[in-house]
């Protein structure tokens, strides 16, 4: 999110903001000029990836000319990235109307047994809930578009309310509970309502598409799956247009940047992420490999170019016939930051034999002995136990 | 390192054999396909969008695999694939009496373009098979 503002005194400043590759090439996105002289100006756009924006402003006088000046502010946000969905109703993660990017999914198929109502088709589903926390109505709008800002295709349907998402989840998957509201418009932005009116007629003839629930109370649960026709990898938002009403914001659960995986593939540890959210943000990835989860090596510092968003590095200097443990960490321009949970790839081979059992005193015992036995096994490791024998 | 060498030409003859020919999709077609799709939308099929569909295209491929050869391909026919026809109800899948290589248009078809494998897709009645590339890891 970028916002410009002037604060001008005593002349009358306007604001154009244009997109394009040079100046001889300007495609206007937006004009400002809310007031007169000494009437502070702004705008809050959100900018594509990769798009060069001009800014121009100037003092609006009938003499033609000015020597008048002041500061123009420019200021911009990035939203944080939330969990993506669950893929099935029981995995459903919250949401709420905050600044958040939401990952959509590709390539699923959803659940079956709930009622679709107008979604005929429900290619790569997300499940979402969300939890009312100030009562009244709420008018939101779900967009979904890819990381360069152009609109996907997305559909919902929503149910309650519930009491919990346990007894939600049991009745939706049932198909017990029918959606309350739902679209299939080609649109990349819809419009989801409680209290209000909400969804769409467009391409349904089932019912429940476009309706008006009643206000939500505070603790009700709300089950949204929102689905990605286009299929396309991208991000959703929620943004309340209108309404009295609120969702809780604190449980929507954050997310690491990263899908980070490993797999031993052709004698090489293989390891994958994607990098969701402004690519432009993180400017480098350390990947660190261990074998006890506690020190910790470089394998690899892989520079983001402010475009990638998959990334595959092999580790080839694995210790083998161990499990190998790996950690990311990514860095953003601040220099802060962030690591990954710890995965971990299997390269044993041989199933560890025992080589033999001791006592506390180091003594070689048979499987009879009674009390603290230490198993040692060909690895290197150990196991303790306590035996009853007697 | 003379046994890998062995091994590498077996595995090349081998996939040589199974594929004789590769015929690229005409990416050139890419506004009349997307036109075509994205009838009711044409939101979808801007500059933009197909700059996106090209990079897609540019992953398809139509290849002819003889019937004594299959036993070394893993397919789905190409018909159990879900049309993308949300926007025009009239889209069709390609099977053996209508399936023309040179104007196959592969944006009809919710292919997963997100698999790190080479998938193939038969036409159902014939021969052809869709080969969609694996997506590139940098």
């Amino acid at each position: 999110m970028t916002v410009l503002s002037a604060a001008p005194t005593g002349w009358d400043a306007e604001i154009v903001v244009y997109s394009g590759a040079s100046c001889a090439s300007l495609t206007n996105v937006d004009c400002i000029d809310n007031g007169g002289s000494g009437t502070a100006e702004s705008y809050q756009f959100t900018p594509a990836n990769g798009t060069r924006y001009y800014i121009y402003v100037a003092h609006y006088s009938t003499s033609g000319s000015s020597s008048n000046t002041g500061v123009v502010n420019v200021g911009r946000t990035c939203p944080e990235v939330a969990v993506a969905g669950g893929q099935v109703c029981s995995a459903a993660t919250p949401f709420c109307s905050g600044s958040y990017l939401f990952p959509n999914v590709t390539g699923t198929t959803a659940q079956s047994g709930p009622d679709y109502a107008c979604l005929y088709s429900q290619p790569s589903p997300v499940w979402y809930y969300m939890e009312i926390s100030t009562a009244g109505s709420m008018i939101m709008n779900i967009s979904q578009s890819d990381g360069s800002g152009n609109g996907l295709d997305v559909d919902f349907a929503l149910w309650g309310p519930f009491t919990n998402t346990t007894t939600a989840c049991s009745q939706i998957s049932s198909g017990t509970a029918l959606p309350i509201q739902s679209s299939y418009s080609a649109s990349s932005v819809e419009t989801m309502a409680i209290g209000a009116t909400g969804g769409s007629n467009s391409i349904c003839s089932h019912g429940n598409g476009q309706t008006t629930p009643p206000s939500a109370a505070v603790g009700q649960i709300y089950v949204a799956m929102i689905t990605n026709y286009a299929d396309d990898p991208g991000f959703i938002t929620f943004s309340q247009t209108g309404g009295t009403g609120a969702a809780n914001c604190a449980i929507v659960v954050l997310s690491s940047p990263i899908n980070f995986s490993g797999e031993f593939e052709n004698n090489k540890n293989v390891l994958s992420w994607e990098l969701f959210g402004e690519l432009e943000n993180i400017t480098h990835f350390n990947l660190l490999s261990s074998i006890d989860g506690e020190k910790w090596q470089l394998v690899k510092k892989i520079v983001q170019d402010g475009t990638t968003s998959n990334f595959e590095v092999t580790d080839e200097r694995f210790v083998k016939n161990k499990i190998n443990y790996y950690k990311l960490q990514s860095f953003n321009k601040d220099g802060v930051g962030e690591e990954s949970d710890i995965i971990s790839i299997d390269n044993r081979t041989e199933i560890p034999t025992l080589i033999k059992r001791v006592n506390l005193m180091g003594q070689e015992v048979d499987d009879q002995y009674p009390g603290l036995v230490i198993y040692i096994y060909s690895d290197g490791s150990t196991v303790k136990q306590i035996n009853n024998t007697k | 390192m003379k046994l890998k060498l062995i091994l590498l030409t077996i595995c090349f003859s081998i996939t040589f054999a199974v594929i004789a020919q590769e015929q690229k999709v005409n990416v050139s077609n890419v506004q009349l396909f997307a036109n075509e799709v994205y009838k009711s939308a044409p939101e979808y099929a801007t500059t933009a969008y197909l700059e996106k569909y090209k990079a897609k295209m540019e992953r398809i491929a139509i290849v002819q695999i003889a019937e004594e050869k299959l036993n070394n391909v893993k397919f789905v026919n190409l018909s159990e694939v879900p049309l993308m026809d949300k926007y025009n109800d009239n889209l069709t899948h390609d099977i053996a009496g209508n399936f023309d290589s040179s104007t196959f248009n592969p944006l009809k078809y919710r292919f997963n373009y997100n698999l790190n494998y080479d998938q193939y897709f038969r036409v159902v009645g014939t021969n052809y098979f869709i080969k969609l590339s694996k997506i590139e890891l940098k």
